[in-house]
């Protein structure tokens, strides 16, 4: 399966600037992907225009040879899911188990089979305990990973991390990305949208946007040590790659220190 | 405040939390009407003994079944007095010669003064209310030394005795019928049985789901609305706005420091969640399968049947006796 | 001046047997110029109870809090005004959308001010000076708060707290969901802040990167007790059982000093703050 995005713009319709423009890209599964880029760089959009959630001005995004548009929907969003930003704003039900099966009852999934699959998707998750709670009683990192429960249910191919873990405190983060890890080794596609570096560092390929359009798509090692690209989008460079960039730049010699920063970056 | 929680729900295990919802509501409907065939006290003691009667079988806790009647005191204490003063039928059982005179009509300021002031301190303020009611009564009657503008007689009659105490224990057996049903129930399974009740409105083009899942956000976000509220609050409040005093002006000001943020925020969640609830595949008016089916058990049946006979036989005695 | 607690409590429901605390028995002073505190814990391990009774938003159940010199108690009959403490401590919440509501941004950063009892022109001029601490320019003054980026909401709802002119100024989790420019950009402030304008500034965060680079003093808080007062190095160098009860992270600096010094054997000083630090040092070695 891949997605395979074609020429594709999209503008508001009160404004003049294009949020994405012009931006043609494949995505192979499995695969992890980091999609990059200061706000207003379109990355969100870009997610939205992938699930279906906003309609191109021009162009085409093929999921798995689907175009999306209207009536294949519901076909689109049984291969993609997406976790978004806010932990308190797709949280549905009054109840964990409640939002998990909001999404098997909107794929008419039958009543017998629900529960197993409620069941098995909140171990995966490590959320087995908090079935019947409120969500008022979780934490944020709580409510994400029922988030990601209530996808794995669905059993999509793609799961499109929105900034997922930037309202959360360390350990929730940690959980998340061992999640995403685990979703991974399971032969998920993850893409990640984000900006902060040490998740970009997990990924096979990043895509850097700036202004609507891609400035950067390459293996990761190649994008984060990008000094030049990465100061134009504003965004940092993981720790030890800057200590190690900042250090050739001022010719410094011991060759041992050098291979120990990138060793230790490539690492993480 | 995260542990605010919606609706009166007290987890419980009696029979009465083993009842399908739609049997619960319909029961609760069918003896809330029977409540109004009663025509006397002596028959509405007994329908109060009777929800008694569940209620502790249900081992639902009379205290909290008594919270629930907390928010009706005050109307059916207005009820009761306005009966009672007004009701001129039957024969006179007690009349007394009334003034209102300065000196009253001072004692009465500073008794509402006082009642107002002091109130808060109070436990139990019911008691407390009808002690502020007695003072009233008296002073009204025995004060009577200064200028007397109007002399009148308060006369209570049999009858508006009668009709005060029975309004007053109807309004109490609806109550308590109602506390029954919203305490043993959870607002999940109300929200489910209301959606299949309410099937008979897909005729008119309503469809009863959404109404359901409108039901269901809002019980999922008011909590959540409410903590956010408190938190505008206290950022306003950090800021040097006053919630508790202040001129009319600067109120409005500090009034609509909190809702513009409110609104702000909730307009956000509501484009955020419903690209969430998209993305979850959800098509409005889409047929759908459903995680929680209602199971009709014999009981159900039983418990039907049951508030069927009691309707039946309080329409039986109204129009027997 | 300055905040004194001594034995400072806060429960939810005090009078209750097995009452939960959100704060239990903190005693410590803070003053009122210069100094720079990182207050480091998990979720919901007090530190935002801490910070509401630092701006008297929460009154102790237990113990004695002075703060501004005067004493919070629990009123039983009219809540009592305390503004001047408020004026004192300025407390940034975490999300700039809770306090931002009026049609421009001028206004909205004049609204502490004309709450304080000034005058409209004392008020601009205040909030005038108060944006361009935080360096937004006039052309922003017309705007509506609600057209800005993130990161520039989040600057003018500092100056919306810097307008009421605190000595000690209180941020909460300044840096959660903000782009890594705003958060260089708030990095730089808070230090122009403490370092120009001498003020006090008290930070929650959980990047121990930032912790480590502005602080001059940690608070940790486990289990809403303070377990831990002194300085990052004290802490992240002397005393690692703290890091490791309280799960709290190293700090990247840390981190790559200690692996060059196991794998390499060259020792560098860890009175280093942040990586250009470490960059000079390892460059003039």
């Amino acid at each position: 399966m891949k997605i395979e995005i074609n020429n594709l713009k999209y503008k508001y319709e009160d404004k003049s600037r294009f949020v994405v423009d012009d931006i043609s890209l494949v995505i192979d599964s499995p695969s992890w992907v980091s999609i990059l880029g200061h706000n207003g760089s379109g990355k969100s959009t870009l997610a939205k225009l992938i699930m279906g959630i906003l309609e191109p001005t021009s162009g085409t995004i093929l999921v798995d040879s689907i175009e999306v548009k209207e009536e294949n929907l519901y076909e689109i969003r049984k291969k993609i899911g997406i976790v978004y930003q806010n932990p308190d704003n797709q949280f549905v039900a009054t109840s964990v188990e409640d939002d998990i099966a909001f999404g098997l009852e909107n794929l008419c999934i039958p009543h017998d089979e629900m529960k197993p699959i409620i069941d098995n998707v909140l171990e995966a998750v490590s959320m087995t305990k908090y079935k019947d709670k409120a969500p008022s009683e979780l934490s944020g990192g709580q409510k994400q990973r029922v988030a990601i429960a209530g996808i794995l249910a669905i059993d999509p191919e793609v799961f499109i991390f929105d900034e997922a873990t930037s309202m959360l405190d360390p350990i929730g983060r940690r959980d998340l990305i061992e999640i995403a890890k685990a979703l991974r080794d399971r032969g998920k596609t993850i893409i990640m949208i984000t900006h902060n570096m040490d998740e970009a560092m997990l990924s096979d390929r990043c895509i850097v946007l700036k202004r609507g359009k891609i400035i950067k798509d390459d293996k990761t090692i190649n994008v984060l040590t990008d000094y030049e690209t990465l100061r134009s989008t504003r965004l940092e460079m993981p720790s030890d790659l800057y200590v190690y960039h900042e250090l050739k730049e001022k010719n410094y010699k011991n060759k041992e220190v050098l291979d120990l920063l990138w060793e230790s970056a490539l690492k993480k | 405040m995260n542990n605010f929680v919606l609706g009166q729900y007290v987890p419980g295990k009696s029979y009465i939390y083993k009842l399908d919802p739609r049997v619960k509501i319909i029961s609760t409907i069918l003896l809330m009407v029977a409540v109004f065939f009663l025509k006397n006290y002596y028959e509405m003691l007994g329908a109060i003994g009777f929800t008694l009667i569940i209620l502790l079988t249900s081992r639902i806790s009379i205290f909290k079944a008594l919270k629930g009647l907390r928010p009706l005191l005050m109307l059916s204490i207005f009820v009761f007095l306005f009966q009672i003063f007004f009701n001129k039928s039957g024969y006179v059982i007690h009349s007394k010669e009334m003034y209102l005179s300065i000196d009253s009509i001072v004692a009465i300021v500073l008794l509402t003064l006082i009642y107002f002031l002091t109130k808060k301190y109070i436990k139990l303020n019911f008691l407390y209310f009808l002690l502020f009611l007695t003072l009233i009564y008296f002073s009204l009657a025995y004060l009577n030394n200064f200028y007397t503008f109007l002399t009148f007689n308060l006369e209570i009659y049999k009858n508006g005795l009668d009709m005060s105490l029975f309004i007053f224990f109807r309004l109490i057996a609806i109550v308590f019928i109602a506390t029954l049903l919203t305490l043993s129930t959870k607002p999940t399974d109300l929200t489910l049985g209301i959606e299949f009740l309410l099937k008979p409105l897909k005729v008119i083009k309503i469809n009863p789901e959404e109404i359901a899942l409108i039901i269901t956000i809002a019980l999922r976000y008011i909590p959540t609305i409410m903590d956010e509220a408190y938190k505008i609050m206290d950022a306003q409040a950090s800021r040097g706005a006053d919630f508790k005093s202040g001129s009319i002006v600067k109120k409005v000001k500090i009034i609509v420091s909190l809702l513009v943020p409110m609104f702000v925020m909730s307009f956000e969640r509501s484009d955020e969640l419903a690209d969430a609830m998209l993305s979850r595949n959800f098509v409005p008016g889409k047929k759908k399968t459903r995680y929680h089916v209602l199971k009709w058990k014999t009981i159900d049946t039983f418990v039907l049947i049951f508030s069927i006979l009691v309707l039946g036989g309080a329409i039986c005695l109204s129009i027997l006796l | 001046m300055g905040i004194s607690l001594e034995k400072v409590s806060y429960s939810y429901n005090p009078k209750k047997k097995g009452t939960i605390y959100a704060l239990k028995d903190v005693s410590l002073n803070i003053d009122s110029k210069d100094d720079f505190i990182s207050i480091i814990g998990e979720t919901g391990s007090g530190k935002s109870t801490l910070c509401s009774i630092f701006n008297a938003l929460k009154v102790p159940t237990s113990g004695i809090a002075i703060i501004n010199d005067i004493r919070l108690k629990k009123q039983r009959k009219r809540k009592e005004n305390y503004n001047s403490i408020r004026k004192h401590v300025g407390l940034v919440f975490q999300f700039s959308d809770y306090q931002l509501f009026e049609e421009t941004v001028l206004k909205d950063v004049m609204f502490a001010p004309l709450n304080f009892g000034k005058s409209i022109d004392e008020a601009t001029e205040i909030a005038k000076h108060a944006l361009s601490l935080v360096h937004i320019d006039e052309s922003y003054y017309e705007k509506s708060p609600f057209q800005l980026s993130g990161g520039e909401k989040k600057l003018v709802s500092i100056a919306g707290i810097l307008a009421m002119e605190p000595d000690i100024l209180i941020f909460d989790e300044p840096t959660a969901g903000i782009d890594p420019e705003t958060k260089r950009k708030l990095i730089k402030l808070f230090k122009e802040l403490n370092e120009v304008y001498h003020k006090t500034i008290i930070i929650i965060v959980h990047d121990m990167n930032i912790a480590y680079d502005c602080a001059k003093r940690v608070l940790v808080l486990k289990d809403s007790e303070l377990i831990f007062d002194s300085t990052p190095y004290d802490l992240f160098v002397n005393h690692k059982e703290i890091v490791d009860i309280a799960h709290i992270d190293n700090p990247d600096v840390l981190r790559i000093i200690d692996n060059i010094y196991e794998k390499t054997g060259i020792k560098i000083d860890k009175h280093i703050n942040n990586l250009n630090m470490l960059v000079e040092v390892l460059a003039n070695e």
